[in-house]
């Protein structure tokens, strides 16, 4: 009787999180699937598989020749990758500077660096263009990245300083002893040991920079300063999409991020599961 | 020539005082081992002679230098600490001669000094290993093992035998003194193990609230401890403390005439510890045997006292008794310990 209860309670786990999978993943399989077929297909059967008269590579031809796309593609990449970078860099020191080292104003300077959590950045927006068209920075890439690097900050700093907090005072203590400075100790004995917890950091921040819509089309509209979101715009005129390319555009934009999550997955689970924040 | 000495140290954590106007001074190459309870400060202080937490006001001298303005790795010493701290991504070579790379040590250098730290502590079998594939009683000889590569002048262990288990602990110890012996370095050791401090230590430092209790030769505090707390920490099973009255010189507990103190008349503490009591019907320590406890070799009796007060007698193997038995104990004179009302030791 035990058994037979403990059965179906997993079978009914099992199909809730199934049938979650498959509501998520629907949309995805739809502009994937969509992406292969002519207009007409996509209108008259969204949700017919690209086979016979319904295929047309159409779409992803117009992406790689008819415009600049590879450009909008490397704009995204450089943009991710430095935020990320420097979100990586300085929310690991700001966490190891707050977890490790008692000084006057300590818990104000955590608060403070992790209230950005509560406030969407968003809200900003107008001081934000000002301060970056007064910097002369509209237009330009280095706009972005200060911006994403400023946005992942606070969920960064939250979620290193649970983890560093948990590594041994210890061997920090013998680094010292071994001469280390402060800054080899963070870079060869800290970094190493929280390896998971960057690659779940990593994941929560890159996906919202490399989604992004409303700060490329704000700060960097300029045609050789488009982002990929920002790019398959253009496929979207006033009178007639492109629907082929606009789901091409953003089939292929997909990938970037899956190749990274299936790099990170396993760290990530490690990173969720082994600490106190469940991000 | 390596020797240690502190000048009155203090240590406040924002209004606390956690060490109290330290004076110690260790002889090149003696065992100086702090011991007491936790909380006590010997680890704090530990940690300030290692250069890990800043002295509110004193001096540390090593090697006649003053070194409590220079980083931990300029005073010359090398730390254990009590969960190893290994570097979890280094194998034990990588752990051993860590320090050494760091500071720029020649190759064959590193590779000489880590194979003699390697050779004495018996880790050549597992260089390549990493701290997780060890055991803890491995670990800790790693850790050692990294502390002898640095040539210290003065080795400080961190209570590095508590994470271990009774039976290696015992072995651990064992390795201690036997590397002691071989390397005749000064050495700090800090414990709240009593045995521990009794086994390795040429001197002990008894520490109580951030102040020094007694400092002596293991012997010495067993034989003539200054005070109750003391006493009471030196000697396993602890020393039994039974309220007595003194009487024109005489010391009695229900009427019988235990020992002789110079203590005035009054009532005060009589100390007497465990394995100096022996059965005996003139003995003047009559009472209820409330737990017998027998070990094979050895035999503990608790008894309770005709007044209530109860105590506790090591007695050899040979006796038997069952709980409500009548039992009497003595004990010789110059083995009682007197102590006054304050606590404070009454020499005889």
């Amino acid at each position: 009787m035990r058994r037979l209860q403990d059965r179906l309670g997993s079978v009914g786990i099992h199909a809730i999180l199934l049938s979650w999978t498959l509501l998520a993943l629907f949309p995805l399989a739809l502009i994937v699937l969509n992406s292969f077929k002519t207009r007409k297909a996509i209108f008259g059967d969204p949700l017919g598989l690209p086979t016979g008269k319904a295929l047309s590579l159409k779409g992803y031809e117009s992406v790689m020749t008819n415009s600049d796309f590879p450009m909008f593609f490397g704009n995204s990449l450089i943009v991710t990758c430095v935020s990320l970078f420097f979100i990586l860099l300085f929310g690991a020191m700001a966490a190891h500077a707050v977890s490790e080292y008692r000084f006057k104003g300590n818990t104000f300077i955590s608060i403070y660096l992790i209230l950005g959590i509560m406030v969407p950045i968003r809200l900003g927006t107008v001081a934000l263009l000002n301060l970056i068209v007064d910097l002369g920075l509209a237009n330009t890439l280095t706009a972005l990245i200060l911006v994403y690097t400023a946005q992942g900050l606070p969920i960064a700093i939250f979620i290193f300083s649970e983890f560093l907090r948990s590594v041994s005072r210890e061997i920090k203590d013998s680094a010292r002893i071994d001469g280390l400075s402060e800054y080899r100790i963070f870079f060869e004995v800290v970094i190493p040991l929280v390896r998971p917890v960057i690659a779940t950091v990593a994941v929560f921040s890159m996906i919202p920079i490399w989604n992004d819509l409303w700060f490329p089309l704000i700060l960097s509209p300029g045609e050789d300063t488009r982002t990929v979101t920002l790019g398959v715009q253009q496929f979207i005129g006033q009178y007639t999409v492109q629907w082929g390319s606009v789901l091409a555009a953003l089939s292929v934009a997909i990938l970037p991020v899956l190749i990274m999550y299936v790099i990170f997955s396993r760290q990530l689970i490690r990173g969720i599961t082994s600490g106190a924040v469940k991000g | 020539m390596a020797t240690l000495e502190l000048k009155g140290v203090e240590k406040f954590f924002d209004a606390t005082q956690v060490i109290h106007d330290m004076n110690l001074s260790v002889a090149d190459g003696e065992l100086v081992v702090f011991v007491g309870p936790s909380g006590c400060g010997k680890s704090t202080l530990l940690r300030m002679i290692a250069g890990l937490e800043t002295l509110s006001s004193g001096e540390i001298h090593i090697d006649g230098q003053r070194v409590d303005y220079q980083p931990p790795s300029h005073r010359g010493i090398a730390m254990v600490f009590q969960s190893y701290a290994l570097y979890p991504h280094k194998d034990v070579r990588g752990n051993l001669g860590f320090s050494l790379k760091h500071d720029k040590v020649e190759k064959s250098e590193i590779d000489r000094r880590v194979n003699i730290a390697a050779d004495i502590l018996g880790l050549q079998e597992l260089m390549s290993r990493k701290p997780r594939e060890l055991s803890g009683g491995q670990r800790q000889r790693v850790a050692i093992g990294r502390a002898i590569v640095r040539e210290p002048k003065v080795f400080l262990f961190d209570e590095p035998l508590s994470n271990l288990d009774a039976a290696l602990r015992v072995h651990m110890r064992v390795e201690i003194l036997k590397l002691h012996q071989r390397l005749k370095n000064t050495m700090v050791y800090v414990t709240h193990d009593q045995v521990e401090a009794m086994t390795l230590a040429d001197r002990i430092v008894v520490f109580r609230a951030g102040k020094v209790e007694q400092i002596g030769t293991p012997l010495e505090l067993y034989r003539t401890p200054a005070n109750r707390f003391v006493a009471g920490f030196i000697g396993s099973p602890a020393m039994n403390f039974l309220d007595a009255h003194c009487k024109s010189g005489s010391v009695t507990l229900n009427g019988e005439a235990v020992c002789h103190s110079t203590h005035p008349d009054g009532s005060m503490t009589l100390g007497v510890r465990p394995e100096h009591l022996r059965v005996d019907q003139q003995g003047p320590f009559q009472g209820k045997v409330q737990v017998f406890e027998h070990l094979g070799g050895e035999a503990f009796v608790h008894l309770s006292l005709a007044d209530g007060q109860s105590m506790v007698a090591k007695l050899d193997g040979e006796h038997q008794f069952r709980p409500g038995d009548a039992c009497r104990l003595g004990i010789a004179a110059d083995k009682c310990h007197v102590f006054d009302r304050d606590g404070l030791r009454v020499s005889a």
